[in-house]
């Protein structure tokens, strides 16, 4: 016969302090787990943002650096309309449209730019990226060869949550600021 | 007294449950703070390094805009000198440094020219060269 008072095992207070502890110690594993997963995430679309804004800024400055008939030096705006190498009079502009902004390109056929009425819209940012802020500033320098202009193109971003709308801000400050001048390449051939 | 708390050995378990428990919990922590840390530098890392390329690119404009432009020239530093005169330090505390490369120098014109962009400890640079 088996007589278990005899047998030795743990105390109570040793058994509350091992499963105290053992459940606080998967608590806090897990919880950083989670974070860092989240912090991952939050990268990838910071990266996945910064991507598709790069590549929007490589086209405008692509397209003015081969373009003509710039706006005059002093322009400041949110807009610019220019005469591709094409020869199409060409707009990109900052759109808000049910709380969300993003990089919009047009064309119009006119011969005209400024009084051109501008078709085909259509936004170059993806949905998981929130354009704060873009300013194009067009600096002019008259010289004995001509008048050049320089564009700063200013954007600022942030990466949103396309289902829920939330906004992560990348940056301190409230988004990350890309800056970059683009020169007009028109003088190349003199 | 000391004697009946060696012979006493019945708390040992507690005691080196708390004492290796709480070495894991720390263990755990510190290395859950390190990962978060490196997480987050990246992080900062992916935006300063987009802003020190386009600073960069903007170095490589001037330059550009400076020589085919306005024959732009160049100072005892080696630097593209209008483009120094031009303000490069940007209001996103991104800046650029663009200047002839030495090595490659034909008739005390350089061939060849680097920009480095640069946002705190983020620098990445754009060479380019101009074939006649």
């Amino acid at each position: 016969m088996i007589n278990l008072r005899d047998k030795k095992g743990f105390t109570v207070v040793e058994m509350l302090v091992a499963v105290g502890l053992f459940t606080t110690i998967i608590t806090i594993a897990i919880g950083a787990y989670i974070r860092v997963l989240k912090t991952q995430s939050f990268m990838t679309s910071i990266m996945s943002a910064n991507d598709n804004v790069s590549l929007v800024l490589e086209q405008i400055a692509r397209e003015i650096r081969t373009g003509d008939n710039m706006p005059s030096g002093g322009y400041s705006q949110n807009s610019i309309k220019f005469k591709n190498d094409e020869g199409d009079c060409v707009a990109y502009a900052l759109e808000i449209d049910n709380e969300k902004k993003y990089i919009t390109r047009a064309t119009s056929l006119d011969d005209n730019c400024s009084l051109a009425v501008y078709s085909d819209s259509e936004a170059l940012t993806s949905d998981n990226v929130l354009i704060e802020d873009l300013n194009f500033t067009v600096v002019q320098t008259v010289t004995e060869n001509g008048s050049f202009e320089r564009v700063q193109i200013e954007v600022t971003v942030n990466v949103v949550d396309p289902v829920t709308g939330e906004v992560f801000f990348t940056s301190q400050g409230g988004g990350n600021q890309l800056k970059t001048f683009v020169a007009t390449r028109k003088y190349f051939g003199r | 007294m000391i004697k009946y708390f060696i012979k006493n050995k019945e708390g040992q378990v507690m005691f080196l449950t708390v004492v290796v428990l709480g070495a894991i919990i720390s263990s755990v922590t510190v290395i859950a703070g390190v990962l978060m840390s490196f997480q987050l530098r990246r992080s900062a890392d992916v935006a300063a390094s987009a802003r020190a390329i386009f600073a960069s690119d903007a170095g490589v404009e001037c330059m550009l805009y400076e020589i085919f432009g306005t024959n732009g020239d160049l100072d005892t530093a080696g630097k593209v000198s209008n483009c120094e005169d031009q303000s490069n330090d940007f209001s996103n505390k991104a800046s650029y440094d663009i200047r002839g490369v030495e090595s490659d120098i034909v008739e005390g014109v350089p061939r060849a020219y680097k920009s480095i962009g640069r946002v705190s400890n983020s620098v990445r640079s754009i060479d380019i060269r101009l074939d006649q």
